[in-house]
């Protein structure tokens, strides 16, 4: 009996230590009025720093609020997020990519930002395809801060190597196919070095920009069916289907990271690829300068290319959805956005600053502006990643040798069969 | 007499306290998640919101899910190819370390290193390895005037790539029990088996092996669970293709839950996975379980 006793108070004492301490804490957190809480996809170090550096700005001022900020890693933001809505415990604001804005908008975890926006200052200055990355189902959701468009770059030393003009670069697809074909270099009928870089798996994004330039379209305007089964789109996909069969790529898949890109290591002689990778690829190797040129994304009858971006977006769940729009509005600032071109040029956000954006590194800026100005981003459907599968495993099948007229339309009905289930599960 | 059997009786509650909160914890961590899951594969939960009942139609679609249908294909064929080879390797290397000589130890090492390394970090270095522009493998046979192979873009070897992957990260794990067991395995029977005139190979099959049948049982059962629920090497390397040929269950458990947030369909897929796990668990049991001492 006695060791039970023992037993109980000892628990009893575990117990009440706990809740003591639980008490210390929630008394010291109520001498604040409002912890805002920020979370933003990524680790890197500059960027989190830039974070810090903002908000402890913004809040200097304000006495009773603290802030909290939150580097979240790409892998596992979705599943934080998630984790965060349903337990009432999601941030005021998320700076997260476009990808996002379908499933949480119409899940009613981002606030719509059209009244605010439309009594900001700012927004006649904002670059008007921005204001498009953001927009959903007719509502604006996000703030673009970072753009990531794609850009066509080439090494200029292959060129020379292969007997064409370095600063020259191919102007339409026909031009495209040419050159690849005589930048591949082959050894035992293999390819070693590639002309024209297409990934292989999870090509989605690829197929994305070259149905663009098409004319055609992942889904439809109503973003309410998959239409990759169209002839632009089919088209396109067989322009890259002969590429690869014509071994001018080497095998890569898009979501193995920039560490295995074969661009980047020169084996291989053109790619679609953002400006910060350009620039990462400058800066880990300083003996390339010079030798990589930009030009702005081709056009077959259109144009068009991918371009991610990375938004600010208000919380529902949020209990000062003003102080949230004022962060933005200072994140949206000039200053704010020629500091981050500074830190990590990023491409800038208001047509004020492109004059001097664009003079600062003509080539590299003069086609990241026009790239934005065409750019498309993730397809803006709750179903997007089901979409990207679908496309990816298509153009795969392609790839391995399946006619594209019959692998798209099977892979199009199919999704939309998914789509069903999706939609009424 | 009548004092002394009620004081015999009493019930001692003491270890009942000590074991509570292991059972506790283990209720709280593993079992309500396990009935949670069940519950789930029933609805149409979707991470956030309400789940609403849907019968058994999350199982009916599983039936018409080709991607599901092939990644059990995949499964079985990761665990038949990867479970076999590790334990055959690891005894093979368990016997030959049981040896005295110097550098035991540090082969030992080696051996066992993998199994301590993160998968992710693990994973990287074979991605590398497996390269077709730049990977070591493709380097060596381009040296050697050979034309170098698609490893983990080709679909007849993307499978191969990521069983090897899997045998080299656990082998490790299956030497060190074997070798816990062949050091458990009494030395006077070999001495016995030597003045009857038994060579080496006979003292290995009539000895060895069947006083490691409770070890190799082990083995079998783990590693059985353990390659059922592959999943950070084929995320990592190929994502489930080329071609869909290395998708498996937790892959595709993954895929739905995590990427198009469909956890109900996702539950139901743990669960399928649970009865198959639990399925090899009781067959091994039922007939391999036979771990009788014959010493």
């Amino acid at each position: 009996m006695k060791r039970i006793l023992v037993m109980i108070i000892l628990i009893s004492s575990v117990a009440l230590y706990t809740f003591a301490n639980g008490s210390q804490e929630t008394a010291a957190k109520a001498a604040t009025s409002y912890d805002f809480q920020f979370w933003f996809a990524g680790t890197d170090g500059i960027e989190t720093e830039y974070w810090q550096t903002f908000f402890e700005d913004f809040f200097a001022d304000k006495d009773d609020m603290t802030f909290s900020i939150t580097g979240v890693p790409w892998s596992d933001f979705a599943t934080k997020l998630n984790v965060a809505f349903a337990s009432g415990t999601a941030p005021d604001l998320v700076h997260y990519p476009i990808a996002s804005i379908s499933q949480r908008a119409s899940m009613g975890q981002f606030m719509p930002l059209d009244k605010y926006y439309n009594n900001w200052d700012g927004k006649e200055d904002y670059l008007e395809n921005l204001y498009n990355l953001g927009e959903y189902q007719g509502q604006l959701y996000g703030l673009v801060t970072f753009t990531d468009p794609r850009v066509l770059v080439w090494r200029k030393d292959l060129f020379e190597e292969s007997g064409l003009d370095p600063e020259v670069p191919p102007a339409n697809w026909k031009e495209l196919e040419e050159y690849a074909l005589k930048l591949t270099k082959k050894q035992n009928g293999q390819t070693v070095r590639g002309g024209f870089q297409i990934p292989f798996q999870n090509s989605n994004q690829m197929v994305q920009i070259f149905a663009l330039q098409n004319g055609g379209s992942l889904i439809d305007d109503k973003g309410t069916t998959p239409t990759f089964d169209s002839i632009e789109v089919m088209e396109a996909a067989e322009y890259l289907q002969n590429l690869v069969q014509a071994g001018v790529s080497l095998p890569w898949d898009q979501l193995t990271g920039d560490q295995f890109n074969p661009f980047p290591q020169g084996k291989v002689a053109m790619s679609y690829d953002s400006p910060q990778a350009y620039r990462n690829l400058l800066k880990n190797h300083p003996e390339l300068e010079g030798k990589i040129g930009v030009r702005a994304p081709l056009s077959n009858t259109d144009e068009g290319t991918f371009c991610g971006a990375r938004l600010l977006y208000i919380s529902s769940e949020t209990e000062r959805p003003d102080l949230a729009w004022d962060v933005i509005e200072k994140a949206m600032s000039t200053e704010e956005a020629l500091k981050r071109y500074e830190l990590f040029f990023a491409p800038v956000n208001r047509t004020s600053l492109l004059e001097d954006y664009i003079a600062d590194d003509p080539e590299l800026n003069t086609a990241t502006i026009a790239a934005i100005q065409v750019g498309e981003g993730i397809a803006k459907v709750p179903w997007f990643s089901l979409l990207n599968r679908s496309v990816s495993n298509a153009m795969e099948r392609a790839f391995y040798g399946e006619d594209v007229r019959i692998v798209f339309p099977e892979e199009a009905e199919k999704l939309r069969d998914e789509l069903k289930d999706f939609q009424s599960n | 007499m009548t004092k002394q059997k009620s004081k015999h009786h009493r019930l001692d509650t003491t270890p009942y306290f000590m074991l509570a909160p292991g059972y506790l914890i283990y209720f709280i961590f593993i079992m309500v998640p396990v009935f949670y899951g069940i519950y789930y594969s029933f609805t149409n939960y979707a991470f956030y919101g309400k789940p609403g009942f849907v019968g058994f139609s999350n199982y009916r679609y599983l039936l018409k899910d080709s991607l599901f249908i092939k990644s059990i294909g995949n499964t079985v064929v990761y665990t038949v190819f990867t479970v076999i080879p590790q334990m055959v390797l690891g005894l093979f290397i368990a016997n030959a370390l049981n040896k005295s000589f110097r550098t035991k130890s540090i082969w030992r090492g080696m051996i066992y290193m993998p199994n301590v390394t993160s998968m992710v970090a693990v994973s990287m270095i074979w991605l590398w390895l497996f390269d077709p522009a730049s990977g070591f493998l493709n380097m060596v046979l381009r040296s050697i005037g050979q034309s170098g192979i698609d490893w983990l873009y080709n679909p007849d070897t993307a499978m191969p790539c990521i069983i090897v992957v899997g045998v080299w990260k656990v082998v490790g794990y299956n030497m060190i029990i074997y070798l816990a067991g062949l050091q458990a395995v009494p030395q006077s029977l070999y001495e016995v088996a030597q003045i009857d005139g038994a060579g080496s190979v006979r003292q290995f099959f009539s000895i060895t092996l069947p006083l490691l049948k409770p070890t190799t049982f082990f083995l079998l059962v783990m590693n059985t669970i353990q390659s059922f629920q592959v999943f950070e090497q084929v995320s990592i390397m190929t994502n489930g293709g080329p071609l869909n040929t290395t998708t498996t269950i937790v892959h595709q458990i993954y895929t739905r839950a995590f990427l198009d947030f469909k956890m109900g369909y996702a539950s139901s897929m743990a669960v399928i996975l649970l009865f198959v796990i639990a399925t090899a668990t009781f067959l091994n049991f039922k007939f391999g379980g036979d771990t009788s001492d014959v010493d």
